[in-house]
């Protein structure tokens, strides 16, 4: 028996090697956009009025002035402000890691996977951006004291840039690994 | 699926300390072309938020004003928002993608088509965004800008190029990887010649006496 070439052949279509077509990506583009986008926006509208913000913020406070005092400084934390030296940083809603975590969940969240995959996932990549983010705030309070000439472009450009960077590599990483 | 562990892992903390490494060398040249970026991404929107009848230009300090486009009525909306440094923060995918891209590993070839489509694909979904949060901040916003949605509105910007550096880099992950049977590996270096399976001389068994 002969078998037929072609889109509707189900040999294509399964089995593990089978390729994925362009549309495929381009919906997976447009899936992870959404995603990241609907993530972004519920975060922005949702948390911005919401009363955990203000004990999101002094927790990142808390944090910062914690692994700075874990480096031999004299730093401690007032209410939403991390003091070292003369000082003095104020934590707002894009100092701490919720943007980037929103993004990527919709993101992940969004992909064709297992939801025990995408659990896993939103965790794992969470646990990275966190600590990633609190490694980027200690650095920026350190640069803040000792190198205040330089402050706004780090704070503004380069930390910017470098956890983007983080969650665009944790976002790499969680599908090369988790998407078929 | 399982990973082949022989395989290279790709997107390793390697990979990240040199896209970081990468990202940062090219910062400066990203400052210096913010202007024609904005300029790019700004005629884009204007063309989305002309349908419309609404006006998106640059100011000289690096804002943006929105205004309702000139004509008979004498209700003619105004606003401005932005600034240099937002502006700064906003296009910051047009230096993350093709940072990224350029350390994807595959042929010099696939990566500057890669990096050709995924430029492309951050400056329309940057004007789309701008257009987009342009005329909604002049429908919501122009009369009082106290409320916090417009806030949020107009700071929504800045993240934005996180999530379209995100979805273009995942998208051209795909997308790229589309030929490619075994695409966990990232088959996309360039395909190596099967060696000839040649085995290896199998030592004498000897017989142990009975």
């Amino acid at each position: 028996m002969r078998t037929r070439i072609g889109p509707s052949d189900p040999n294509l279509r399964k089995g593990p090697g089978r390729t994925p077509p362009l549309w495929s990506g381009l919906a997976y583009g447009a899936r992870v956009l959404a995603g990241s986008m609907i993530g972004l926006i519920a975060l922005a509208f949702v948390l911005s009025r919401s009363a955990l913000k203000p004990d999101l913020l002094r927790a990142t406070a808390h944090a910062t002035a914690g692994m700075l005092s874990i480096l031999g400084l004299a730093a401690y934390s007032e209410g939403m402000t991390v003091v070292l030296g003369g000082f003095r940083g104020h934590m707002i809603l894009e100092c701490t890691a919720a943007f980037p975590i929103a993004i990527l969940t919709g993101a992940i969240v969004c992909s064709p996977v297992p939801w025990r995959r995408r659990f896993s996932g939103v965790v794992t990549s969470s646990l990275i951006l966190l600590a990633g983010n609190q490694i980027r705030l200690t650095i920026l309070i350190l640069c803040g004291a000792y190198l205040s000439d330089t402050f706004e472009v780090l704070h503004l450009l380069v930390a910017q840039a470098l956890m983007s960077l983080l969650t665009i590599w944790t976002g790499l990483r969680w599908i090369v690994k988790n998407v078929d | 699926m399982s990973t082949d562990s022989a395989q290279p892992r790709v997107f390793s903390a390697w990979w990240l300390a040199k896209a970081c490494v990468l990202t940062v060398a090219c910062l400066p040249a990203y400052l210096a072309s913010v202007p024609v970026i904005d300029e790019i991404v700004i005629r884009g929107a204007g063309v989305l938020t002309s349908c419309v009848g609404i006006r998106l230009h640059s100011e000289m300090d690096g804002s943006w004003n929105v205004a309702d486009a000139p004509g008979p009525a004498s209700m003619r909306r105004s606003m401005t928002f932005g600034g240099e440094q937002f502006r700064r923060m906003s296009y910051l995918s047009v230096a993350l993608v093709p940072c990224t891209l350029l350390l994807f590993p595959s042929p010099a070839r696939v990566r500057l088509r890669l990096l050709l489509l995924g430029v492309t694909a951050v400056l329309v979904l940057d004007a789309a965004m701008l257009g987009m949060s342009s005329v909604l901040l002049l429908h919501l916003c122009a009369d009082s800008t106290s409320a916090s949605s417009c806030r949020n509105m107009a700071g929504i910007l800045s993240p934005w190029s996180l999530v379209t550096s995100l979805a273009v880099c995942l998208l051209l992950l795909r997308v790229a990887l589309r030929p490619c049977r075994r695409w966990k590996t990232l088959a996309l270096r360039p395909p190596t010649p099967p060696t000839p399976a040649t085995p290896a001389p199998r030592p004498e068994r000897r017989r142990r006496p009975l």
